[in-house]
């Protein structure tokens, strides 16, 4: 009889192999521990699940494009003066927010009180692929910083940024400094001139122009087989183990299959806009030098004079803590902070431990800095057709 | 062996030859049978059927074994004039046929060593016996069938054909990168079998308890496994495998656009040039509404 603790040779070099015998060498000596396990998870995958995400209602207030504006409000009378607009990356989508019940940074403002702003930058098809930095930042963010500044009659909003959604609320900030009230950048990648991650080696020997004429949008496909390339071991092999090891576990399997549905939604990238975020940030690293230039204008990091509060992960594999440690320093503001969590890029968003932290942050820094409200002092154009387009939502002109 | 030792050991009226004699004969009786081409139906209105109705047509069939003969006579040398020198046929063929196989031979000589050293237990690492093997293939393709896709086209088609040609040369030579780089990537795991190994061994030696059960080894395995993952995609040498994978696809993916182009021009379907140039179109109009809107905006402020 085979010894377990006998390696073989052959399976050692088989991940399946190894991880079969994993899940199955521990149930094999009890026929009944095995039996219940296999009928467990056959009950587990074959009953319906809710494996919906992003559930919690919004409402569509304003669209460009295919790019729309969510807008979520509390059940209780919302405690912000000042709006409060979540920019997202352009690389998978901003339903991670609200990924499930109990485990949502969408639910934990709401719960709060906060009612808040999101942009859905939806899925580009072939022909936005001309779309640049500039369309992107000072096209599509400024025409939604107006939209909502004139509905609240406001002259500035808190801005959160998220991840390369992060990186374009900076430059945004830097580029209108007077519409922003208050700057929130959570693992945000401000500074490319770090080997602590393989993507950013990879990318600065990329040759950009290449793949644009290759595929014209970079296919999200694409881009998530890089980022489960940064760390084969644990995203193609241990996490699929864990997912055996639990697949009789229905909360486990619920979660789990939420998940990869996020994961593995992955909008493709603009043409353009990859074009210049490869070679303008990655492989140039012009922001944090304070060359960059967007739209003929340079963002100077000087400008950003607002309050700051810029969150990291430690354990963050794709957006590590040397990305984004020097943008504090590098601002104008006074009134700064960095804080860097014991999380990863995901868990920062989803992990239980991290809920009691990131969100509540969050809310009690805006609130402590939502103070003086200073009203629009130009007459409000929104009581033109925008307004009164639809309850629901507004159209951009130029549709 | 010389030419005449040769001629001497081929076996006179050899399949070949009869195939070709048969061939020949076969056009020489189908020309004296048609009077005129096509079975009779003359170019020359009325004259269908006559016979003698379109002479030079019918000679042109008549030439045609001719020249069926004169193109193996120019394969085959010396031209003696008779249908004869088919003989020597087999020796331009068997050149070629030689260097494949020789080839091919190389190849399978090279695979067999390192199957051998795998059974053997002379395990030299799985990663740099695959790169031999498929380093030997390439060759082969490389000395072989690359250079028969990299001769120059002529005439009309030309182009198509060049095309063609390239698509499947960029083609193969994706799937040469991508193959090496797929055995790049194996590397860790076979440098993880080997740590995993030495470890267990160490603890035995020791005389210390190996590992409890499949988990124990299995954590061992994965963390190695990482740690191994994590230096090579971090060196030098992974970033140049990769940049080289990505520019083998761009190239590929360049000529099978083209290639396909080439294949919807032909039918009513709109290629991925011609609807980037409607797309760019569209979004320069657009950005030009919007800013002129924003501009009116102002205005009215």
């Amino acid at each position: 009889m085979k010894d377990e603790k006998q390696v073989n040779l052959s399976d050692m070099m088989d991940p399946f192999k190894m991880a079969g015998n994993l899940i199955f060498a521990g149930l094999a000596g009890d026929t009944a521990k095995l039996y219940d396990y296999l009928r467990d998870a056959r009950n587990v995958l074959l009953s319906p699940m809710k494996t919906d995400i992003a559930t919690t209602p919004y409402e569509v207030v304003y669209e460009e494009d295919r790019v729309k504006l969510k807008y979520y409000k509390p059940d209780t009378e919302p405690r912000l003066k000042h709006p409060f607009l979540i920019v997202y990356a352009q690389i998978n989508r901003e339903t991670m927010l609200d990924l499930q019940p109990g485990k949502s940074v969408v639910e934990t403002f709401l719960r709060a009180g906060l009612d808040f702003y999101m942009i859905d930058w939806g899925y580009p098809t072939r022909k936005d692929r001309y779309l640049t930095l500039d369309d992107n930042i000072n096209g599509y963010m400024d025409n939604i910083v107006d939209f909502i500044l004139e509905k609240h009659n406001i002259s500035s909003l808190h801005l959160m940024g998220i991840c390369q959604g992060g990186t374009f609320s900076v430059v945004y900030t830097a580029l209108h400094p007077e519409k922003i009230k208050n700057l929130v950048t959570t693992v945000t990648p401000t500074n490319f001139d770090t080997d602590a991650n393989p993507l950013t080696i990879w990318a600065r020997s990329l040759n950009p122009d290449e793949l644009v004429e290759t595929y014209g949008n970079i296919p999200g496909d694409i881009m998530n087989l890089g980022f489960l390339l940064l760390n084969p071991a644990r995203l193609m092999i241990d996490k699929y183990v864990g997912f055996l090891e639990n697949v009789n576990n229905f909360d486990f399997v619920e979660n789990f299959v939420r998940m990869e549905r996020w994961i593995f939604d992955s909008p493709d990238l603009s043409a353009e806009t990859f074009r210049e975020f490869i070679t303008n940030f990655y492989k140039k690293n012009l922001l944090i030098k304070n060359e960059l230039e967007v739209g003929g204008k340079k963002v100077d990091l000087k400008k950003i004079t607002m309050p700051v509060l810029n969150i990291y992960a430690k354990y963050d594999h794709l957006v590590p803590p040397a990305m984004c440690d020097q943008f504090i320093g590098k601002i104008g503001s006074k009134d700064k902070e960095d804080l860097c969590l014991d999380t990863g890029h995901i868990g920062i968003y989803v992990s239980s431990k991290t809920q009691k932290e990131f969100g509540p942050k969050i809310i009690r820094w805006l609130l402590e800095r939502d103070d003086v409200v200073k009203k629009a002092t130009q007459k409000p154009a929104a009581k033109k057709p925008v307004a009164k387009q639809s309850q629901a939502k507004a159209k951009a002109p130029g549709k | 062996m010389n030419k005449e030792e040769k001629e001497k050991s081929m076996p006179q009226g050899t399949l070949l030859e009869s195939w070709i004699k048969a061939s020949t004969d076969f056009w020489k009786s189908t020309a004296s049978m048609w009077p005129a081409p096509f079975g009779g139906i003359s170019p020359v209105p009325g004259e269908a059927g006559k016979e003698g109705g379109d002479k030079s047509t019918a000679d042109s069939w008549e030439m045609f074994p001719e020249i069926w003969q004169a193109l193996f006579n120019l394969i085959n040398k010396p031209v003696t004039g008779e249908f004869h020198p088919v003989s020597s046929l087999p020796e331009w063929m068997l050149k070629a046929s030689q260097s494949l196989w020789s080839r091919y031979l190389l190849f399978q000589k090279q695979s067999m060593e390192g199957e051998e050293k795998v059974s053997t237990g002379e395990l030299e690492g799985f990663a740099n016996l695959s790169q031999k093997m498929t380093k030997a293939w390439l060759e082969m393709y490389e000395k072989e069938f690359g250079q028969i896709l990299n001769m120059p086209q002529l005439g009309l088609t030309r182009v198509y054909q060049e095309r063609v040609n390239q698509t499947i040369e960029k083609f193969t030579q994706f799937q040469r990168s991508l193959t090496e780089f797929v055995q790049f990537l194996l590397i860790p795991m076979e440098k993880t079998y080997l740590a995993v190994q030495a470890e267990i061994k160490n603890l035995e030696e020791q005389g210390k308890e190996t590992l409890k059960d499949s988990k124990s080894y299995y954590q061992l395995w994965i963390r190695k496994l990482e740690g191994n993952y994590m230096a090579l995609l971090k060196s030098a040498e992974y970033t140049e495998k990769l940049g080289e994978t990505m520019k083998a696809l761009h190239d590929y993916r360049v000529v099978r656009m083209q290639f396909l182009m080439d294949v919807l021009q032909d039918l009513p379907i709109p290629t991925n040039k011609d609807m980037d140039e409607l797309y760019k179109d569209l979004y320069l109009l657009k950005k030009r509404v919007k800013e002129l809107e924003k501009k009116v905006k102002s205005y009215e402020r």
